[in-house]
C-alpha cells in the first residue's frame, strides 16, 4: 500500500510509478521516456537499424521490405507484425537493417544502401546502438568511451535526418542485465554511462527515446533475470517480446 | 505428477499469471473466444510449470528455421521467423515463472507421410507434454496434382495414425490441432482447389474432436481478417502468411488454446 504524505509526495509518485511498471500490462499506455509518443501515418516505412538485438537472425538475402524471413525473429519481426496485422488499411511497410556485431561508426558507414538506397525510403527509422560499441572500446583501452559513443551516436541521427528530410526517429536505450553471466558482468559497470547518454542525444535530435534498463531490472527482479536473456546482452525468448511492447507502447496510429 | 502436486503447481502459477496477462487481441478475436467453435478446448488449456510444448507441421510452421538447433527450445534460430517464434515470445513473456519449453519442427513440404518418417527424433523423443500440429495443404497438392482431386480418406487415415503413434508413446500428451487452410484469390489457390479442399479442414477438425484436441480454426480466421484489409494482405500466395498473416496465426493460437 503506498501511503501519500505532503512529505513523501515526489518519492511516492515515483514508487507509483515503479509499482506499475512491475506489471507487463502497464507497458501499454504513456511511454515513460519522453513522455511522448511518436505518431504513425499511412503509408510510414519503418527502418529498423542497429546490431544483433536488432538483426534477430533475419534473412539478409530478402532485400524487400515486409517479409517475414527479411524481418528475422526478433523484436523486429514481432513490432512489425503486430503493426501490420492491427492496421491493414496503413499500408506500413518495414525493413531490418540490422547486423551482428555492428558498431555506431559501422552503421554510419553503410547508410548508403542500408538506409538511403532502400527502394522506398524509410519515413520512420529506429536504432538501437551501444553496446558493441562500449565492447570494443573496453577491448582497446580497458575502459569505455561514452564521449566517443555521444559523438558517433549523434553523427548517425544527424546524418538520418539530413539524408532523409522529415524523418522520424526512435532511439531505443542501450540496455544490459547484470547477474545472468559472469563473463558479461565483468565487463559491465562502465557500460552503464551510456545510458544517458543515448537519451541526451535522441533528445536533442528529436527522437522519442524507448527506455529498456528499467523494464529488464523490473521483470528480472520479479520472474529472474535469466527469463529474459541468457547472456545479459541478447533478448531471450520473454526479453524479446518485453523490447516489443515497449516499442510499441512508444508510438501511437 | 499426481493431481495434488499439479493442482498445488496450478494455484502457484496462477497468481503469477494474473500479473503477467495481457493478450494482444483485436476486436474479432476478442469476440470469437466467446463463441461455441472450440472442440476440446473449454475454459482454456492449462500450462503446468516445466511443459514443453512442441510446433510442428510444414513451412508455414518451419518459418526458415535453423534445422540443426532444434534442440535449444525458446531459441530464436530455433523457432524460426513465423508464427512459432512470436508465440513462443509471447508465451513466455505471458508465463514467465512457468519454464516453458518451446520447439520447432516444422518442415518446408511436409506431408503427414513425411512427418510420420521423422516421428521419433523430432517429436517423442523431445517428450512434447503438448503437440501442436499443423498440416494438411501439402498433402493435399500432392493429390491433386496428380489427379485433379483430394485423397481425404488417405490424409484422415495417416493423421489418425500419427496421433496414435505419438500418444501410445506419450500417453499424457495433449494436442492442438490448426485448420489447414487456403485462402482463396491468391496466387496459387485457384478456385480448382474447392471444394475438394475442404474435406482436409473438416478432417483436421474431426481429428481435434477425436483426441479432445484444442482446435483453430485458420480457415475463418484468415476468411475474416480478409474481409477489412486490402487484397492478399494476410497471405501473398494463399497459403504462406504474410508478416500480418504471422501476428493472425500467432493471435488466433492464443485464442483459441488459451493457455492458462
Amino acid at each position: 500500500m503506498i501511503m501519500v504524505t505532503r512529505k513523501n509526495f515526489l518519492k511516492d509518485s515515483l514508487l507509483l510509478t515503479a509499482a506499475m511498471m512491475l506489471s507487463p500490462k502497464s507497458l501499454l499506455g504513456k511511454s515513460l521516456g519522453t513522455g511522448r509518443k511518436l505518431k504513425l501515418e499511412k503509408d510510414d516505412v519503418i527502418l529498423f537499424y542497429g546490431d544483433s538485438i536488432t538483426d534477430g537472425n533475419h534473412n539478409r538475402e530478402i532485400t524487400a521490405p515486409s517479409k517475414p524471413d527479411g524481418l528475422g525473429g526478433g523484436y523486429v519481426m514481432s513490432v512489425s507484425s503486430y503493426l501490420a496485422e492491427k492496421y491493414p488499411r496503413m499500408n506500413f511497410n518495414f525493413y531490418n537493417r540490422g547486423i551482428n556485431g555492428n558498431k555506431t561508426f559501422q552503421m554510419i558507414d553503410r547508410l548508403e544502401t542500408d538506409c538511403f538506397g532502400l527502394k522506398y525510403k524509410p519515413t520512420v527509422v529506429s536504432v538501437l546502438t551501444g553496446i558493441n560499441d562500449y565492447s570494443l572500446s573496453l577491448r582497446n583501452t580497458g575502459k569505455g568511451n561514452p564521449a566517443e559513443y555521444e559523438a558517433k551516436l549523434a553523427e548517425l541521427l544527424d546524418r538520418i535526418k539530413a539524408g532523409l528530410p522529415g524523418v522520424r526517429l526512435i532511439v531505443l536505450e542501450p540496455y544490459a542485465i547484470a547477474g545472468v553471466r559472469e563473463k558479461t558482468d565483468s565487463f559491465l559497470p562502465g557500460f552503464y554511462e551510456y545510458q544517458p547518454v543515448a537519451k541526451k542525444v535522441a533528445e536533442n535530435a528529436g527522437a522519442v527515446f524507448v527506455p529498456l534498463q528499467k523494464h529488464f531490472d523490473e521483470a528480472g527482479k520479479k520472474y529472474g533475470k535469466e527469463k529474459f536473456s541468457r547472456d545479459g546482452v541478447h533478448p531471450w525468448s520473454a526479453g524479446i517480446e518485453l523490447i516489443t511492447r515497449a516499442w510499441i507502447d512508444a508510438v501511437e496510429v | 505428477m499426481d493431481r495434488r502436486d499439479f493442482l498445488k503447481k496450478m494455484s502457484a502459477a496462477a497468481a503469477g499469471a494474473v500479473v503477467a496477462g495481457g493478450l494482444e487481441l483485436n476486436a474479432s478475436e476478442r469476440r470469437r473466444r466467446g463463441g461455441s467453435d472450440k472442440p476440446g478446448a473449454g475454459s482454456g488449456l492449462e500450462l503446468p510449470e516445466g511443459s514443453i510444448i512442441l510446433f510442428t507441421g510444414d513451412s508455414i510452421t518451419d518459418g526458415a528455421r535453423e534445422r540443426k538447433y532444434y534442440r535449444l527450445y525458446n531459441h530464436i534460430r530455433a523457432l524460426g521467423n513465423g508464427y512459432v517464434q512470436l508465440t513462443a515470445t509471447r508465451l513466455n513473456y505471458m508465463f514467465p515463472d512457468r519454464d516453458l519449453k518451446i520447439y520447432n519442427t516444422g518442415i518446408n513440404g511436409d506431408t503427414i507421410e513425411k512427418m510420420m518418417a521423422r516421428l521419433e527424433t523430432d517429436c517423442i523423443k523431445l517428450k512434447p507434454d503438448f503437440v501442436s500440429v499443423l498440416i494438411g495443404v501439402n498433402d493435399f497438392n500432392v493429390s491433386f496434382s496428380r489427379t485433379g482431386k483430394g485423397n481425404p480418406d488417405k490424409y484422415e487415415r495417416e493423421y489418425r495414425q500419427m496421433l496414435d503413434r505419438i500418444k501410445s508413446a506419450l500417453p499424457d500428451v495433449r494436442f492442438i490441432i490448426g485448420e489447414p487452410y487456403a485462402v482463396k484469390g491468391a496466387r496459387e489457390i485457384t478456385d480448382a482447389w474447392y471444394p475438394e479442399f475442404e474435406t482436409y479442414p473438416a478432417i483436421a477438425r474431426k481429428m481435434a474432436e477425436e483426441f479432445g484436441a484444442a482446435f483453430i480454426p485458420y480457415q475463418s480466421v484468415y476468411a475474416e481478417a480478409a474481409a477489412g484489409a486490402p487484397e492478399r494482405y494476410f497471405s501473398t500466395d494463399g497459403v504462406h502468411p504474410s508478416i500480418a498473416g504471422v501476428r493472425l496465426m500467432s493471435n488466433a493460437w492464443l485464442s483459441y488454446v488459451n493457455p492458462r
